[in-house]
């Protein structure tokens, strides 16, 4: 049907062509736009059908472009690019559904969702590349496609939230840059290959290794949120909330946290970054991320707020499940990659639906949210359990993975950030939970456009976070099913480790 | 500066006493002075609407 | 047979002659010259392409007595931009100029292609000279076309600097004639030998030259000179005048000067340039207008592209035609990026009254098309990819690491960041608020509608830079092989 050289290219265009076509659209093109979208949405859907297929068989699927004489653009498949490209598309899909209806009436939206689908693109992009130059090609390529979605609203607020975006993020793919060229001017070109593409090189180079692992990280952990570079995060919650929804789920966060797996894995390769204390290093940032971000959720009352400290510290258990040597941390991490993803989106979701159908922005208002809105806080509730790590949701099968993985190899104290992270996420979800469905509501919600009609909001605002909700639930029931993200992870972990 | 070119160039034309002296330079220092004519022309009337702007 | 290599030289020729003749039917013979003209450039550089490089002995005399033309792969990349660029440009021109200025403004623009053209084909020492102040004259004349009086002065300072240049530049070819012989520059390299003629006429020619180029500390008559121009003028001079001088000074760096000047002479001109990076980002990012911004660019751009010389200087012989190909794509994708941005500048300042940055938010939200190409030529500007730029950055990176050179990293790491902010300060209120005006609901000035046509060329040039010259510039370094060592 579609040739294996052109598979990966023909699953970037699908969102980029239709993104491109958006541009051009006038504003009151609705229909034509939403085509455009689900159109790219669908196709891309198919594509990575196909890929799924083909990887599990074990073919190769390639895509080459020469930029210039050594230096080329590739897009390949493995285990790991698979794992990150599903739950990119299927995201996708459902977060334009509720971008549709959480923008209806907003001005712009041609521009919204073109770039919209050129994040995308970039995000896809990046997790098909085959070698480092690519990985950095579209990792920049996601900076200057976000930006616009940051600043979309154009108050003072917004540019102000952009800025920062934009300052952290071009600053860290400054030195993500410096890292990529050093490494090739010492290796050639940097291919991502499974145990590790360093694997033998190590010798008298190890100062510089190690240097250029630091570099890699910092430009990678500003998008991962890592902590002290996680700054950006919080201001970037101007953004509408499918920005967020998407940014946090999927794109902008996942793509750092994606990006330090191959690193560790890929480039380096478990072995090597154990021998040379990386991991160590690695796995002390990533705690230490965990328990700040918890922490600072503790004391926000903005809701958006409190579940963008949430993304700092839970995005950093991938992190931690690939600094801590051994295959069931690994499987952790990497599961959690999907896993997160889908129970933060949801929970973004409600945090959208609260905003736009309620007024509700703080906690403080979220009293008896419940009774208004059962429906988006049952959604919110299957994702905050999770969170926590409350069977049977998936992130308990995360935190299953990864616990078991840190007294595995001996790292008690992982465990320990672990049950401490899982307390204080309960310290701070319980009580939004507790508020939503046992306290009274007030007389008046702040801001109430329309009162209740059928469903308790619109339609596209209410499936898109009970699917993922559902998605949540699934993953976590029925991980041990064939082609559940875990048995994916499993496979990853035994590649990695040649088992 | 340009007349010391000229100059130069000139001088280097020499090529004995009884030979006629090499013609390329002296091609170059003609194509040269037009030039530089041309462009003190235009940096005259360039320096005119100057002091014109200037009352 | 068609003389291929003399046709972009003879056809703008002509069209600054007609156009002089002609003043009311100027327009009409410019275009139609910058078409042909144009064509007759594409075509050569496919036919350096295909055959590679061609020369040709005007009137049957070869050298070192008859005038040659010739065209390799260096000089057929740079001519093919410099001819779409100068296109798109007098497309623009057509619709910037009121009636008045028309018929002053093509002829002297015809000679400067004229003379660009024969710069990028010449083959002997001589009729770069010739060139070289052709293009010299006609810049600095099309510079002051405004009439005001910042204009005038800059464009006076331009012309004075510039003949100090060329004057310089001259004494060095007398000296180097009266050691070798010969114009000819295959005929010069033959005979150069390490010594002090070779120094001291290097010293003096790319001495002229590096003016002409704005090298840093030689930098400072462009900022004022380009930014107070005419937009169309401006993208010509940031684009290709100054791109020709630095062309000079590398093909006489590479073909003659090169392997008798030493590491030393190649290391002081990359310090330079890294001075004129960090000074000229600086600049243009504390610039208050538009254009001052654009013409500071230039000056660290051109910083940039001094930088591969002490890489060349010290790499082994496999790596230099990947360096020279990195190098000439960055001269390429800057030509591009920066010309359209002038032309953008001029869309905004028309549409605003000024090009006050701080000031800029509603033309560029009137604009959109405007503001993209503003926006792709910051990319291409700051290096991230898909540009150009990108691909040229990492190889020049990836070089100094790789050569030991490590200090040039910190440098361009420093313009890539000070060229992200100058670029976000552009951008920034682009995204304000409001919805986009209704026309005609514009300020009391009622600025002149412009209409989606004008908006072309300068979105065209900005995405050949970043798209085109990003991902299929490896044909480029295919081309350059065929050129000399």
């Amino acid at each position: 049907m579609i040739p294996d050289n052109l598979l990966p290219a023909a699953i970037v265009l699908s969102s980029l062509v239709p993104g491109l076509l958006i541009f051009l659209l006038g504003e009151e093109r609705h229909v034509l736009r939403t085509a455009l979208n689900m159109v790219g949405a669908l196709s891309k859907l198919v594509f990575v059908w196909l890929l799924i297929r083909g990887v599990y068989d074990g073919r190769i699927f390639e895509t080459r472009l020469a930029l210039a004489p050594g230096l080329d653009l590739v897009l390949d498949a493995d285990a790991l690019s698979v794992l990150f490209v599903t739950l990119s598309t299927l995201l996708w899909l459902v977060t334009t559904v509720y971008a549709i209806g959480y923008l209806e009436h907003s001005p712009h939206r041609s521009r919204f969702f073109g770039f919209f689908s050129l994040c995308v693109t970039s995000t896809i992009g990046l997790a098909l590349a085959g070698n480092l130059l690519t990985f950095v090609f579209f990792y920049e390529a996601l900076t200057l496609s976000t930006y616009p979605l940051v600043a979309h609203r154009g108050t003072p607020d917004a540019a102000r939230g952009a800025r920062v975006y934009l300052a952290y993020t071009l600053g860290g793919g400054v030195l993500l840059l410096t890292g990529a060229v050093w490494l090739q001017s010492l290796a050639g070109p940097v291919v991502f290959t499974q145990g590790g593409m360093l694997s033998d090189l190590a010798g008298e180079r190890d100062a510089q290794l190690v240097a250029i692992f630091f570099l890699l990280i910092a430009g990678l952990g500003v998008k991962a949120a890592l902590v002290p570079l996680h700054g950006w995060l919080p201001q970037a919650m101007v953004a509408p909330a499918p920005v967020s929804a998407l940014l946090h789920a999927v794109a902008v966060v996942k793509a750092g946290a994606f990006g330090i797996v191959r690193v560790v894995y890929d480039v380096y390769g478990v072995v090597l970054a154990e021998s040379l204390g990386l991991l160590a290093a690695l796995a002390l940032m990533a705690s230490v991320t965990i328990l700040y971000g918890s922490l600072r959720a503790l004391s926000q009352d903005g809701l958006k707020k409190r579940l963008a400290y949430s993304t700092v510290s839970q995005v950093s258990y991938i992190a931690l499940g690939t600094a801590i040597f051994g295959p069931i941390a690994t499987i952790g991490g990497v599961v959690h990659l999907v896993h997160q993803g889908v129970m933060k989106i949801t929970l973004f979701f409600c945090a959208g639906n609260y905003a736009e159908t309620l007024g509700v922005h703080r906690v403080s208002e979220m009293n008896g949210v419940g009774r208004r809105m059962p429906w988006t806080t049952l959604a919110f509730t299957v994702g905050a359990l999770g969170m926590i790590g409350v069977p049977p949701v998936a992130g308990f099968v995360s935190k299953w993975y990864l616990g078991l993985g840190a007294v595995e190899a001996g790292s008690h104290w992982a465990l320990l950030v672990l049950v401490a992270s899982s307390l204080l996420n309960a310290a701070y979800f319980f009580p939004i939970l507790f508020r939503a469905w046992f306290k009274e509501p007030p007389a008046r919600w702040p801001e109430e456009p329309s009162p209740a009609g059928r469903l308790e909001t619109s339609a596209a605002l209410l499936w898109p976070p009970l699917i993922t909700a559902l998605l949540a639930l699934a993953f976590g029931l029925f991980a041990a099913a064939p082609a559940s993200p875990l048995e994916w992870a499993e496979l990853i972990a035994q590649r990695e480790y040649g088992l | 500066m340009g007349s010391g070119a000229f100059h130069v160039l000139v001088a280097v034309a020499y090529r004995g006493v009884d030979t006629a002296p090499d013609p390329i330079p002296h091609a170059l220092v003609l194509t040269g002075i037009v030039v530089a004519v041309s462009a003190t022309a235009l940096a005259l009337a360039l320096g005119r609407r100057l002091e014109e702007r200037d009352d | 047979m068609i003389d291929w290599l003399a046709l972009p030289i003879s056809i703008p020729l002509l069209g600054a002659v007609l156009a002089t003749a002609f003043p009311s039917r100027s327009s009409p013979i410019g275009l139609t010259t910058a078409l042909l003209a144009a064509a007759a450039a594409l075509i050569a550089g496919v036919l350096v392409a295909e055959v590679g490089p061609l020369r040709s002995d005007l009137g049957g005399w070869g050298a070192p007595l008859g005038i040659s033309l010739q065209a390799d792969g260096l000089s057929a990349a740079l001519l093919a931009m410099a001819n779409l660029v100068s296109l798109g440009i007098s497309v623009y021109a057509l619709w910037y100029f009121p009636a008045g200025s028309r018929r002053h403004f093509w002829p002297l623009w015809l000679l400067l292609w004229t003379a660009l053209n024969g710069l990028f084909l010449a083959a002997d020492l001589f009729n770069l000279y010739v060139t070289l102040e052709l293009l010299g004259i006609a810049a600095a004349a099309l510079g002051a076309l405004t009439g005001g009086r910042d204009a005038v002065e800059a464009n006076l300072r331009y012309l004075l600097v510039g003949l100090l240049g060329s004057m310089t530049y001259l004494l060095g070819v007398a000296l180097l004639y009266t050691g070798l012989g010969t114009l000819d520059l295959g005929l010069a390299a033959q005979s150069l030998t390490a010594g002090p003629l070779a120094w001291i006429s290097l010293a003096l020619m790319l001495g002229g030259l590096l003016l002409k180029a704005a090298l840093f500390p030689l930098h400072f008559w462009l900022p004022p000179a380009h930014a107070q121009a005419p937009a169309p003028v401006s993208a010509a001079l940031s684009a290709l005048v100054v791109k020709a001088a630095f062309y000079l000074v590398l093909r006489l760096w590479v073909e003659l000067f090169g392997p008798v000047a030493g590491s030393g002479a190649a290391s002081l001109l990359g310090a330079l340039g890294a001075a004129g990076v960090v000074w000229g980002s600086w600049r243009a990012f504390r610039a208050e207008r538009l254009k001052l911004l654009a013409a500071y660019s230039t000056v660290a751009q051109v910083g940039y592209l001094f930088l591969f010389f002490p890489l060349m200087a010290a790499s082994q012989l496999p790596r230099q035609p990947e360096l020279l190909g990195a190098l000439v794509l960055l001269a390429l994708t800057h030509g591009f990026a920066k010309a359209g941005l002038f032309l953008s500048a001029g869309l905004l300042q028309k549409t605003a009254g000024h090009d006050r940055i701080a000031e800029l938010g509603p033309a560029l939200r009137a604009l959109p098309a405007v503001a993209l190409a503003v926006g792709l030529a910051g990319v291409a500007l700051i290096g991230l990819p898909p540009s150009g730029t990108f691909v040229a950055k990492w190889i020049l990176l990836a070089e100094s690491l790789r050569s030991g050179q490590w200090w040039w990293v910190p440098v361009v790491l420093l313009g890539t960041l000070l060229a992200s902010g100058y670029v976000y300060r552009l951008l920034a209120s682009a995204f304000g608020p409001g919805a986009q005006p209704v026309a005609g609901g514009g300020p009391a000035e009622a600025p002149a509608p412009i209409g989606r046509a004008i908006q072309t060329p300068a979105l065209i040039m900005t995405l050949i830079a970043v798209v085109l010259l990003g991902l299929g510039a490896e044909p480029l370094w295919g081309l350059m092989s065929g050129s000399p060592p």
